[in-house]
């Protein structure tokens, strides 16, 4: 995986404490699968693993974060002409899915990486979208689902914007509606063990997940999540370098491991 | 300028090796760092059976530092020897096997098992890891057990056997004594210092191991101490570990005395550290008056200031 040093291109801020950073990489650009993700340097001992938000026909890359301590507070100061070190296209990414009827699935922080894979399939496929945040200040990108022809369906924990609860109601409905299709899902760790659930086996499910990390390459063996491996044993799965993106039938929720 | 130097009968082409834990097996960082332009690499430890490490999170940053518990999970060393070896051997890397095991037999047993295979060109005794409840970290702090180890492996093995050791101890000196007298042929120093971190959000321990090691920075003048003390309390070469960023952190270290040292955290943040270090090496040497690693060695022990 190559090392860039890119010229921020455009700074926006979405929502209260998030910023996307669109940068100017049209080789990366070419070459991206929707949940990959950039490790981002930022002072201090570690990088920041963020995942790839968008592309635009300029040739830009999209990494849009919420500010939650001082490497992210860093990079949210960066401006158009700042300059970042970036490690990418890392990890695996989404599928291309099946014909068929594709659910996306998003959670606060978790949404960009699926309007990467919105940008990527909605022209392709039936693309159906359900966004989750605790508030409408924490819901990022709906405009920009609908800027594609998408109607998402939105949800929050206290009912600010769209309907109040979480995104399990809506996606059980979605689920029952369509007689196959495939889920892919971003978001926090219970919301993706919610969606597993009810997508059950019968259906391809993708989950991007998220988890401390340390080198993002695979070295180190510090970004672990519980899994099955080959044979039905439990095995730590890396998310930087086997996933982020993850089938659900790998995956081990807290309650089975 | 001659930047070559030797851990005993080790010859590196410099002095900046991997540091076991922070660079795998050495292909993940294909494409960002040659490993065959570093002095060298330790790998990963090895058990003799895989191991499952710690629970999630594993990781955290703190102030110029960064606190993990991995829990030494490996692959144990069969699947190392099969799987991960030939990359290492391939690319013509000085290769320093870091071994772990939970009793004195363990890890003579890993020492035996690497002793008929090509392209390793030494031991590291890992007696020092603070994430793991039972078994190798007791060696680190009890003279006599880790002198037993060390001669355990000593039987076990043609290899050179370096012993790390852990800071987490009120007599390094006599731990460091312990392993020379029973025959390590080099000290590494040092392992991580046991820390912790709270996350406020989930009131909880920040790492899933509750107490972690703390590398990184924080605490490089803790490890130029112990290469300090070791290295006068011992005729045995000490590899130099703990918070390595730039040639000039390495020159504090060679001067402690130091033969070679180790860079490990860095290198999350910045793969090409170590590529960088070997190439400002030679200046930072020059700039400072030596014309040699060599030269530099224990430069600022007691009787050889300049002064």
């Amino acid at each position: 995986m190559p090392q860039f040093d890119l010229p921020v291109a455009e700074r926006r801020v979405p929502q209260p404490e998030h910023v996307e950073l669109l940068l100017e990489a049209p080789a990366l650009a070419a070459t991206l699968t929707p949940g990959q993700f950039a490790h981002v340097w930022t002072p201090g001992t570690l990088r920041r693993p963020i995942s790839f938000s968008r592309t635009t026909p300029e040739g830009w890359v999209g990494l849009l974060f919420r500010v939650v301590g001082p490497g992210t507070a860093w990079l949210a100061e960066r401006r158009a002409g700042d300059r970042l070190d970036v490690l990418a296209p890392l990890g695996h990414g989404f599928p291309d899915p099946e014909p068929g009827p594709v659910l996306l699935v998003g959670g606060g922080v978790g949404i960009p990486p699926l309007f990467a894979a919105a940008q990527r399939w909605g022209k392709t496929h039936p693309v159906s979208v359900i966004l989750g945040a605790r508030s409408a200040d924490a819901l990022v990108m709906a405009d920009d689902f609908r800027a594609l022809g998408l109607h998402p369906i939105l949800t929050t924990d206290d009912g600010s914007v769209g309907e109040r609860g979480r995104v399990s109601g809506p996606v059980a409905q979605w689920l029952a509606r369509q007689g196959g299709g495939q889920v892919m899902a971003c978001g926090p760790t219970p919301m993706l063990a919610a969606v597993a659930q009810l997508v059950g086996g019968g259906r391809p499910c993708w989950l991007a997940y998220e988890q401390r990390m340390g080198c993002g390459v695979g070295a180190c063996l510090a970004c672990v999540v519980p899994g099955a491996g080959a044979d039905g044993r439990p095995e730590w799965i890396r998310v930087c370098h086997d996933g982020p993106v993850l089938s659900s039938q790998r995956l081990l929720w807290p309650q089975d491991a | 300028m001659d930047v070559r130097t030797a851990v005993g009968a080790v010859e590196l082409a410099n002095p900046v090796l991997a540091a076991s834990g922070t660079f795998g097996f050495g292909p993940e960082y294909d494409g960002l760092v040659e490993v065959r332009r570093l002095g060298g690499v330790a790998v990963k430890g090895i058990a003799p059976e895989p191991w499952r490490g710690n629970a999630p999170p594993r990781v955290w940053e703190t102030p110029s530092g960064l606190l993990n518990s991995i829990g030494l999970q490996n692959p144990g060393v069969e699947a190392f020897v099969a799987e991960d070896l030939p990359y290492l051997r391939q690319q013509g890397a000085t290769v320093v096997v870091n071994i772990i095991g939970r009793t004195r037999e363990e890890y003579a047993a890993v020492a035996r098992r690497l002793d008929r295979e090509a392209g390793i060109h030494a031991l590291e005794l890992n007696i020092s890891c603070p994430n793991i409840k039972e078994g190798g970290i007791q060696f680190g702090h009890d003279p006599g057990a880790a002198g037993a180890v060390t001669a355990a492996v000593k039987g076990a093995t043609r290899l050179p056997v370096w012993v790390k050791l852990s800071p987490n101890t009120h007599d390094l000196a006599g731990m460091a004594r312990a392993v020379a007298d029973a025959g390590a042929d080099a000290i590494s120093a040092i392992n991580t210092l046991v820390g912790m971190a709270i996350n406020l959000d989930e009131r909880r321990p920040a790492l899933g191991g509750v107490t972690g090691g703390l590398s990184g920075p924080a605490i490089r003048p803790v490890a130029v101490r112990a290469v300090w003390e070791v290295s006068q309390a011992v005729d045995i070469p000490v590899v130099g570990i703990g918070g390595i960023q730039t040639a000039a952190d390495v020159l504090e270290f060679l001067m402690a005395g130091a033969s070679a040292v180790m860079v490990g955290t860095a290198t999350f943040s910045q793969p090409g550290a170590m590529a960088a270090i070997i190439e400002a090496l030679p200046g930072v040497l020059a700039h400072y008056g030596f014309d040699s690693v060599a030269a530099a060695i224990g430069a600022a022990h007691p009787g050889r200031w300049t002064t």
